[in-house]
C-alpha cells in the first residue's frame, strides 16, 4: 500500500490505524496520496479496505490532471456523468464527511471539520499562502482555495505549479495535484491534539496572508465563483488535511446535472443547499462556507457519483482481486479434515511431529487433542507401564507428547568438601544444565531398549539417576 | 460387465464398470442402498464433491488397482511405514499439491482406503526431515505463534537441539 508521510510535516501524532467498531474506521495515519494512476488505485484500495469491504463506499483521491490528459478527455470527464470527480470535488467530499464525523466531538470549537489546504502557487497566489513545505504554508478551506484559484484563472498565474518539475504554467497546461492527509485521532472525547497543532500552525502561517480559517466559524466569505469552465486543469496543488473520524468514505456527487454543461466547480464545494435533484447551489457571498449539516450526508446526490465512480475503478479492483486470489498460494493442509490430518501425522516419526508442533497452532492442537503417537515412539502403551516415567529424564507421558528427550547419561559428580562438582558425561558444572544427550523418551523399564538413549532397562535406570 | 455412470460436480459423466467403482465404499453403499447395482446402467450417481479432473484421476487409480486384495485394517501396534508406496502409485502421485490434496479429499469422501493411504503417506513423506520453517514454506502455512510462544514450544519439544 503506498503510504508515505509528508516530508515537511512533523509526524509526532501518528499511530497505527485501528478499526473502530460499528464499521467506522479510525485513521490515525498520514496518507500522502500522490497523484498518479497507480497510487490512485492504491488509495482507492485503502479506502475500500477501510470501508469494510463495501465497494459502494470507497474513496479515491485523484488529483493529477497532467498534461498527458488532453483537454478533450478532461472535458469528457466532466460532461459524462460516469467519469470520476475532480480533485477538488473529492476533497470537498472528504471535508463534508469529516464535518459530519466531527459533529460528535464534544469539543466546543469543532462543529465542523477543519480542512487545511496549502496551495503552492508562488508569489502571485493570493490568499493561499506560501509553500507548504517551506513551513509557511497558509491554510484555507479547500472550497475557497480552489474557488479562489479558479477565479485567478482570469489572470493567468505567474506560478501556479508545485515545487516539483513543472513547465511554465499556461492555461490548460498546469496541473492540479492534491495531497490528502487524513489526520484522525482515535480519541473521540476531545478534539484531536493534532488538529490543535494544525490550527496553531495555520494561525502562524496566516499572518499577513490571505485569510486562513482555522475554524469553521471563522471562515471568511467564499470568494466569488469563477465562470463556468471545462474541467481543465490549472496549476494548483492542494494539500488537504481532514480531521475527525471517518465513518465511511462516500462520494460527493451531483446528480441530475445537465450532462451537456460542465458544472461550475465552485458550486460543488457548497453542499448545504444540495438537493436530491440538482447540483448544489452556491451560498450567498457573505455566508461562511461551512460544511453541511449532519443530515446531508449520504444523500441521493452522493449515490449517483458513488455509482458512477464505482463504474470507473470497480472492474480493475475486481479483476485484480481475482488474480490475487488465483496467485495466492493455498493452504491445502489446513483444508483437510482433522481425521485425515491425524492419519497423515500417524505416519511420522517423533522429530517430524515435533517440527509439526512448532509449525502452527492448528497442528499443535491436533497432535495434542488426538494424542498422535510417533511411529518411533517408545512410550509404552501397556496399561501396566504407560504411567511409568521416562527412565532417562523422569518425565511422564502426556497425551500428544512428541517431545524429544534430553538427559545426562552419566551421573553428577560431587567432590566435597572442595566443591568441585560436574556432570560426568559433559563435564558441565551446573547441575541444572539441560541434558547433553538427545533422543526419544523411553519408559520401558522392564523391556530392553535399543537404539539411541541407552541399553537395557537396568543400565537406563542408572544413567538416568 | 455392468457399468455405472458417475457424474462429477461440474456435470461431466464417467462410465466405469461397477467392480471398479465399488472400490469406493461410498459408491458401493450407495448402489446397495438404492438397489442400483442390480439394475441397468442408465442410473447416474452424482458426486457433488468431486470435480471432473479429480474424478478422472481417481478412476484411473481405481482401474489400475481393481484386482488388488482388500487393504488390511489399520493396526495401531503395527509399525507404519511410508517407504512401501508402489512405484506406479509414486508416479501417479507426482502431481501438484492442489491435485494431491484434492485426491486425498476425494479418496476420503468416496472412502477408498487404498488411495487414501498412499496419498497420506505421500504427504507424510513431504513432511519428514523438514524443519518447522520448511514445513511452513512447503505447505504455505502461516506461523501464528508469537515469538514467545514459538520459543516455548520449541523448548518443550526440545526442538532447538535438532537443528
Amino acid at each position: 500500500m503506498a503510504t508515505e508521510a509528508p516530508s515537511s510535516q512533523p509526524a509526532p501524532l501518528l499511530s497505527a490505524a485501528a478499526a473502530g467498531d460499528e464499521g467506522r474506521v479510525l485513521l490515525d495515519t498520514w496518507y500522502v496520496i500522490k497523484p498518479g494512476n497507480t497510487k490512485e488505485k492504491v488509495a482507492f484500495f485503502v479506502a475500500h479496505q477501510c470501508g469494510g469491504g463495501s465497494r459502494a463506499s470507497s474513496m479515491k483521491v485523484k488529483g493529477h490532471w497532467g498534461s498527458d490528459s488532453s483537454k478533450a478527455k478532461r472535458r469528457r470527464r466532466c460532461l459524462e456523468p460516469t467519469k470520476a470527480p475532480s480533485v477538488a470535488e473529492m476533497v470537498a467530499l472528504v471535508e463534508q464527511r469529516a464535518a459530519l464525523a466531527l459533529q460528535n466531538y464534544p469539543h466546543p470549537g469543532t462543529p465542523a471539520p477543519v480542512v487545511f489546504v496549502s496551495a503552492e502557487q508562488g508569489g502571485s497566489a493570493k490568499g493561499l499562502g506560501s509553500e507548504r513545505r517551506s513551513g509557511g504554508g497558509d491554510c484555507s478551506r479547500v472550497a475557497e482555495a480552489v474557488a479562489h484559484f479558479e477565479a485567478q484563472r482570469d489572470n493567468p498565474p505567474a506560478k501556479g505549479l508545485r515545487k516539483e518539475e513543472r513547465p511554465g504554467p499556461g492555461p490548460g497546461e498546469d496541473k492540479i495535484t492534491c495531497d490528502l492527509y487524513q489526520l484522525i485521532s482515535p480519541s473521540r472525547d476531545a478534539l484531536p491534539s493534532n488538529v490543535e497543532f494544525l490550527l496553531a500552525r495555520a494561525d502562524e502561517a496566516s499572518e499577513g496572508e490571505a485569510p486562513a480559517p482555522a475554524r469553521p466559524e471563522d471562515t471568511p466569505p467564499a470568494p466569488p465563483l469563477p465562470p463556468a469552465r471545462d474541467c481543465g486543469a490549472s496549476g494548483f496543488h492542494v494539500d488537504v488535511v481532514v480531521t475527525g473520524v471517518v465513518d465511511e468514505c462516500i462520494f460527493f456527487g451531483k446528480d441530475g446535472t445537465n450532462p451537456e454543461e460542465p458544472p461550475p466547480p465552485g458550486q460543488l464545494f457548497f453542499l448545504q443547499s444540495r438537493g436530491p435533484d440538482g447540483p448544489p447551489e452556491p451560498p450567498p457571498a457573505d455566508s461562511p462556507a461551512t460544511a453541511p449539516g449532519p443530515d446531508d450526508a449520504e444523500g441521493t446526490a452522493d449515490t449517483s457519483l458513488c455509482r458512477l465512480y464505482r463504474h470507473v475503478s470497480h472492474d480493475f479492483l475486481e479483476i485484480r482481486f481475482k488474480i490475487q486470489r488465483l496467485l495466492e498460494p493455498r493452504q491445502y493442509m489446513l483444508l483437510l479434515p482433522e481425521h485425515v490430518l491425524v492419519k497423515i501425522f500417524s505416519f511420522l516419526p517423533t522429530r517430524a511431529l515435533a517440527a509439526l508442533k512448532c509449525t502452527c497452532h492448528h497442528f499443535k492442537g491436533i497432535i495434542e487433542a488426538f494424542g498422535v503417537r510417533a511411529t518411533d515412539s517408545r512410550w509404552s502403551r501397556d496399561p501396566l507401564y504407560r504411567d511409568d516415567p521416562c527412565k532417562q529424564c523422569r518425565k511422564r507421558y502426556e497425551k500428544g507428547d512428541v517431545s524429544l528427550c534430553r538427559w545426562h547419561p552419566k551421573p553428577y559428580h560431587h567432590d566435597l568438601p572442595y566443591g568441585r562438582s560436574y556432570w560426568m558425561c559433559c563435564r558441565r558444572a551446573d547441575r541444572e544444565t539441560p541434558g547433553c544427550r538427545l533422543g526419544l523418551h523411553d519408559n520401558n523399564w522392564v523391556l530392553p531398549c535399543n537404539g539411541p538413549g541407552g541399553g537395557g532397562g537396568r543400565a537406563g535406570r542408572e544413567e538416568g539417576r | 460387465m455392468p457399468s455405472i455412470k458417475l457424474q462429477s460436480s461440474d456435470g461431466e459423466i464417467f462410465e466405469v464398470d461397477v467392480e471398479t467403482a465399488k472400490q469406493s465404499v461410498t459408491i458401493r453403499t450407495m448402489l446397495e442402498d438404492l438397489g442400483l447395482d442390480d439394475e441397468g446402467d442408465d442410473d447416474l450417481v452424482p458426486l457433488p464433491n468431486v470435480d471432473a479432473a479429480i474424478l478422472q484421476k481417481l478412476l484411473q487409480w481405481c482401474t489400475h488397482h481393481r484386482d488388488d486384495p482388500p487393504p488390511p485394517e489399520d493396526d495401531e501396534n503395527k509399525g507404519k511405514r511410508t517407504d512401501d508406496i508402489p512405484a506406479w502409485d509414486q508416479e501417479f502421485l507426482k502431481v501438484d499439491q492442489g491435485t494431491l490434496f484434492e485426491l486425498t479429499l476425494a479418496a476420503n469422501y468416496l472412502d477408498i482406503k487404498g488411495l487414501l493411504d498412499v496419498t497420506c503417506k505421500t504427504v507424510a513423506n513431504m513432511i519428514k526431515g523438514k524443519t518447522p520453517e520448511e514445513i511452513r514454506k512447503t505447505f504455505n502455512i502461516k506461523n501464528d505463534f508469537t515469538k514467545e510462544q514459538e520459543a516455548q514450544v520449541k523448548r518443550s519439544e526440545q526442538w532447538c537441539l535438532t537443528l
